[in-house]
């Protein structure tokens, strides 16, 4: 399963570095993507960094219909969350930038399939298959801060989830 | 009531269906056999020679057409006597994975490699004409063709196919295997690459040294003779149409999980009709959603058993069916 977690998170990566080479967030002076993978940031990190995106895994399962055989698939639930205050300090262009965040997570997630790889190594070995996800479901927008949206403006941090399913044939032999 | 331990054991119980399959000596019309009571209780993983796991099958329908009638006599024209008028048997099942001869049995007719094509070839359906072979050295194993130098034609990963040239012979052809018979010469035009297109002697290249290629299976055929090409493939094909049938013998097992486990051995299946097709046709490939849009796609097979003389006693018949019981297990 880590090798499905590390394939789909560097296929977003390099595919948002393709997209947009300049959403990059500067973590404790360093320059990196704006996507990270939770599990894998320090404990010390800050909560969330803003205009960025962080992919959290859930729960797992075998694909139901598709248990027979000696690969049998399974599916992996994936949140995606992002935030962001837009580009100036009133903030008026909230809006427009976790649209642009939601539009860029789209077209990351296209094609919805990417090799699987074992990046374990390196070079990266392939591994012989493809993963493979739905398209992702954009969740309502949160306020980052719910005492603002009292005042009318809906708060001034927008916040969303966006949840996909991954599918992927684990590297157990069920003969 | 009265306690038991044993009779819960008396059923059956299993979560997949697994096929083997081997081939029918086409020039004899030679089944393999399966003998229950050497090879029944077979590890799953490990089948024994001949045959070949081909996986897990899905939907499996054993369908019976024999049909009985009765003599009637007797001033009320009772039922004297009963007899068996026809002998008919039937099985299909859609294959969840996919490989050549998955392909070929759910196809039913030759089935193709696309051998890779010289680029300056006219385009085929099959694939134009390929570039040429490198030839296999003394030495040579189902698991390791010795090619020399030629070991460069080829890269890790490559699909191929190993066999010899076509030599205008006539009848079954393909190594091992039967993969399509050849009435003339004229009918394939001669091709020395004919028998590397329907052969089913393929393999992957998963290892190499300087002088051989590894393959990730041993070829189905065995070993290639000594005068034998290695051609590398793209892909697999076969066409809705032709005059070839396929023939193998079969075994069906149900995966025991309850310890009593069955088999059903086919002396002589050969591709047919699902009993579904008569009027508006059927489905070759069957979808199998996963979350829509997403879906796996299943070959649909269908066979009729074809007859087999069984020399315990003479009697024609076309399938077997067996069952062991699990250990401890009331037999009635």
């Amino acid at each position: 399963m880590q090798f499905t977690k590390d394939s789909f998170y560097l296929a977003l990566r390099e595919r948002m570095m393709a997209l947009n080479p300049q959403r990059r967030v500067m973590v404790d002076g360093v320059s990196r993507a704006a996507i990270f993978a939770s599990e894998n940031e320090p404990v010390s990190a800050k909560a969330i960094e803003e205009d960025s995106f962080y992919l959290r895994w859930g729960a797992s399962r075998a694909a139901a219909k598709h248990v027979g055989g000696s690969r049998r698939l399974r599916a992996l639930e994936c949140v995606i969350t992002y935030r962001t205050r837009g580009t100036c300090e009133s903030a008026v262009d909230r809006g427009r930038a976790i649209g642009a965040l939601d539009n860029e997570l789209l077209n990351i997630c296209h094609p919805g399939r990417s090799r699987k790889r074992d990046f374990t190594q390196s070079p990266s070995v392939d591994l012989g298959s493809d993963i493979f996800w739905s398209e992702p479901e954009l969740a309502e927008l949160e306020t980052g801060d719910a005492s603002d949206s009292a005042a009318g403006c809906g708060g001034a941090i927008l916040q969303r989830s966006a949840r996909l399913t991954l599918y992927f044939f684990p590297e157990v032999d069920f003969s | 009531m009265s306690q038991s331990r044993t009779r819960a054991a008396m059923v059956p119980v299993t979560r997949r269906v697994r096929a083997y399959f081997a081939a029918v000596d086409r020039a004899t019309e030679s089944p393999a056999i399966f003998d229950p009571a050497k090879m029944g209780l077979f590890e799953l993983e490990a089948p024994p020679t001949p045959w070949i796991d081909l996986g897990w099958v899905d939907n499996f329908d054993r369908i019976s057409g024999t049909t009985t009638e009765c003599m009637r006599t007797g001033p009320v024209n009772g039922a004297s006597v009963q007899f068996r008028a026809s002998l008919d048997a039937r099985v299909e099942f859609d294959f969840r994975e996919w490989g050549k001869l998955q392909m070929a049995l759910a196809g039913g007719v030759q089935h193709m490699n696309v051998l890779a094509a010289d680029p300056n070839a006219d385009p085929e359906p099959l694939g134009g004409s390929p570039l040429l072979g490198v030839a296999v050295l003394p030495g040579s194993t189902a698991t390791e063709i010795q090619v020399g130098a030629g070991v460069n034609a080829f890269a890790i990963g490559d699909m191929v196919a190993v066999d010899v040239d076509y030599a205008q012979q006539t009848g079954y052809v393909g190594a091992g295997i039967a993969g399509a018979f050849v009435r003339s010469a004229a009918d394939v035009l001669r091709d020395p690459n004919y028998i590397r297109r329907v052969t089913f002697n393929v393999g992957r290249v998963a290892g190499a040294t300087s002088s051989s290629l590894l393959m990730e299976q041993p070829l189905l055929g065995g070993a290639p003779a000594q005068d034998a090409l290695v051609q590398k493939v793209i892909a697999f094909a076969d066409r809705e149409g032709g005059s070839f049938f396929q023939e193998w013998s079969a075994v069906f097992v149900l995966e025991e999980q309850s310890g009593g486990r069955v088999c059903f051995y086919y002396p002589r299946l050969s591709p047919s009709t699902p009993a579904e097709a008569a009027a508006s046709g059927y489905q070759r490939e069957r979808r199998i959603e996963i979350a829509e849009p997403i879906a796996a796609v299943a070959l649909h097979a269908a066979f009729v058993a074809l007859p087999h003389k069984d020399h315990n006693d003479g009697e024609i018949t076309v399938c077997y069916r067996s069952y062991f019981p699990s250990s401890a297990a009331a037999l009635y």
